[in-house]
């Protein structure tokens, strides 16, 4: 096996290399589930500077692979070298440490969590939220609006969480003849919340309390 | 020569004891005739898990030489087809056996006449530990989904690859240089990657025996007390991870639900798989069961036991 530095964009995120955007992005969430600092599966197994050197290299690898121009031109190195190495020394590529995180909160498309955790510190998402909360009742119209204040489009939300596109927009519509059952409605409503980094409870409390 | 399987993780109170009893029973309930060997010297208590207050014979009567041959000292269980060998009468420094005890019952454990010899181990990672646990083909680590159990169990795995490639090296036909560089005692622990970095530049040719040597053994990753709250991809996620950063093979080979009624089990001193056979923890402990003897055989022993010869 070779030592993750001397692994291919593709081998890091371990996607062929004819993947597909949609692979790629699923590719690099689950390595960041694996790889980040509160994942279950690789506890202690690193130290603090490996940790962010791997993290930094996934970093890399998605944003070279994500890219079409980019990746064209990545294509060409390892076509050319026959060895595409995340190389540590390339002054393009290179970022530190440090970095790795702000890039996580930057950009949208790196990670849908990092970057609603940023939008939602605005302090105009904050007062939303607080009047949402304040109210008794809460319907999904509430949700849609702070869904689009955040920028975040049902579409990103499938992505992450799986429940279908269709119920989604159910659920903002308050269509609650074609809700799911109780249990599923409360799971989705849930995630629904965890994404948009909001307390799950009230949420779906003052759901089902405009629902009855 | 029996398939063993030893049941080792690191962490204490991951239920290696009761996994070790659990497979037992069932492989010898599917007809299979298996030795159940408490090898948690000093802290024993496997006859407990199978009800039997104070075995007739144990590991003290073959250590003391009273015995000569291991097989002897086993005594029935209530299961037919199950024996069990116990080290709950040896002496109380029993947990710093000697070096060449410990030899002696390594193979006298490779010799023993039955279908399956089942070790259960202590936690930590302490030599004899470590060397009952490489003393077969594949091992077996049991792990909680939490991450105390995950640290001590990647300590475990980095404990027996260091004990491993020291062993494969001190016996194999590895060059001088190969051998006083990385059996130099101040070294400390010993990674693969450093290994092959070693052998490459000192002895090239041996490169493909080592890897070779060192894929010889399997690390089975079996994840006890399962909860409904658990990821259920988190053993696939460990298997990955491991074979990624470890570089030896790892598999997952089972996922035992989590079952308030072994409390119970314990208390009455019977095997849970007993008690509640049709629990989804006792069938999830089948399916780990049958799993461990798809991929272990007496092939694979034998063939490791070949290469490793000498230890």
């Amino acid at each position: 096996m070779k030592p993750l530095e001397h692994k291919n964009y593709y081998e890091v995120l371990e996607v062929p290399t004819d993947a597909s955007a949609d692979e790629i992005k699923r590719a690099y969430h689950n390595a960041l589930a694996t790889y980040d600092d509160d994942s279950l599966v690789t506890y202690s197994l690193f130290s603090d500077e490996q940790r962010a050197e791997i993290l930094r290299m996934i970093e890399c690898a998605f944003n070279t692979l994500i890219d079409a121009e980019k990746r064209s031109q990545y294509n060409r190195k390892i076509n050319d070298t026959s060895q595409a190495i995340c190389e540590k020394t390339d002054g393009q590529d290179r970022v530190d440490a440090d970095s790795v995180n702000q890039a996580l909160n930057n950009s949208k498309a790196d990670s849908l969590q990092a970057w609603v955790r940023t939008k939602s510190a605005d302090e105009e998402i904050q007062a939303m939220v607080d009047k949402m909360l304040d109210e008794e009742r809460i319907c999904g119209k509430d949700l849609k609006n702070l869904r689009t204040a955040l920028g975040v489009e049902i579409r990103e939300i499938y992505e992450t969480t799986r429940i279908s596109p269709t119920v989604l927009t159910h659920i903002e519509e308050d269509r609650f003849e074609e809700l799911p059952a109780e249990f599923y409605l409360r799971r989705f409503l849930r995630s629904y919340a965890e994404l948009l980094q909001l307390e799950p409870q009230p949420i779906v409390d003052g759901y089902f309390k405009n629902m009855a | 020569m029996p398939t063993i399987y030893p049941i080792g993780g690191g962490k204490g109170g991951v239920g290696k004891s009761f996994v070790a009893a659990s497979l037992g029973a069932l492989m010898a309930m599917s007809g299979r005739r298996v030795a159940l060997v408490d090898l948690d010297l000093g802290a024993s208590n496997l006859h407990t898990l199978l009800g039997i207050k104070s075995p007739a014979s144990g590991l003290n009567f073959f250590l003391n030489k009273d015995v000569r041959l291991l097989d002897r000292v086993a005594v029935p269980t209530h299961i037919s087809g199950l024996n069990l060998i116990s080290s709950c009468h040896c002496a109380i420094e029993i947990a710093n056996l000697h070096y060449a005890q410990k030899i002696k019952l390594i193979k006298a454990i490779r010799n023993l006449p039955y279908d399956a010899v089942i070790l259960d181990l202590g936690a930590g990672t302490n030599f004899n530990t470590l060397d009952f646990f490489t003393a077969a083909s594949n091992g077996v680590a049991i792990c909680t989904p939490e991450p105390t159990a995950i640290e001590n169990a990647f300590r475990f795995i980095k404990a027996v690859h260091s004990r491993r490639l020291k062993q494969i090296i001190k016996t194999g036909p590895y060059a001088d240089e190969v051998k006083s560089v990385l059996l130099d005692r101040r070294n400390g622990g010993l990674k693969y990657s450093e290994t092959v970095q070693c052998v490459e530049t000192y002895d090239a040719g041996r490169l493909p025996l080592l890897k070779k040597q060192f894929d010889g053994f399997r690390f089975h990753i079996v994840i006890n007390q399962n909860r409904r709250s658990t990821d259920p991809t988190l053993g696939f996620k460990l298997e990955k991870v491991c074979n990624r950063h470890f570089s030896a093979p790892f598999q997952f080979s089972g996922r035992i639900d989590f079952d308030e009624r072994v409390h119970d089990a314990v208390n009455q001193k019977k095997l849970f798989v007993e008690l509640f056979p049709n629990t989804s923890a006792a069938l999830s402990l089948k399916h780990t069961a049958r799993e461990l003897i798809r991929y272990c055989s007496p092939a694979t022993e034998k063939r490791h036991h070949d290469e490793t010869a000498g230890t």
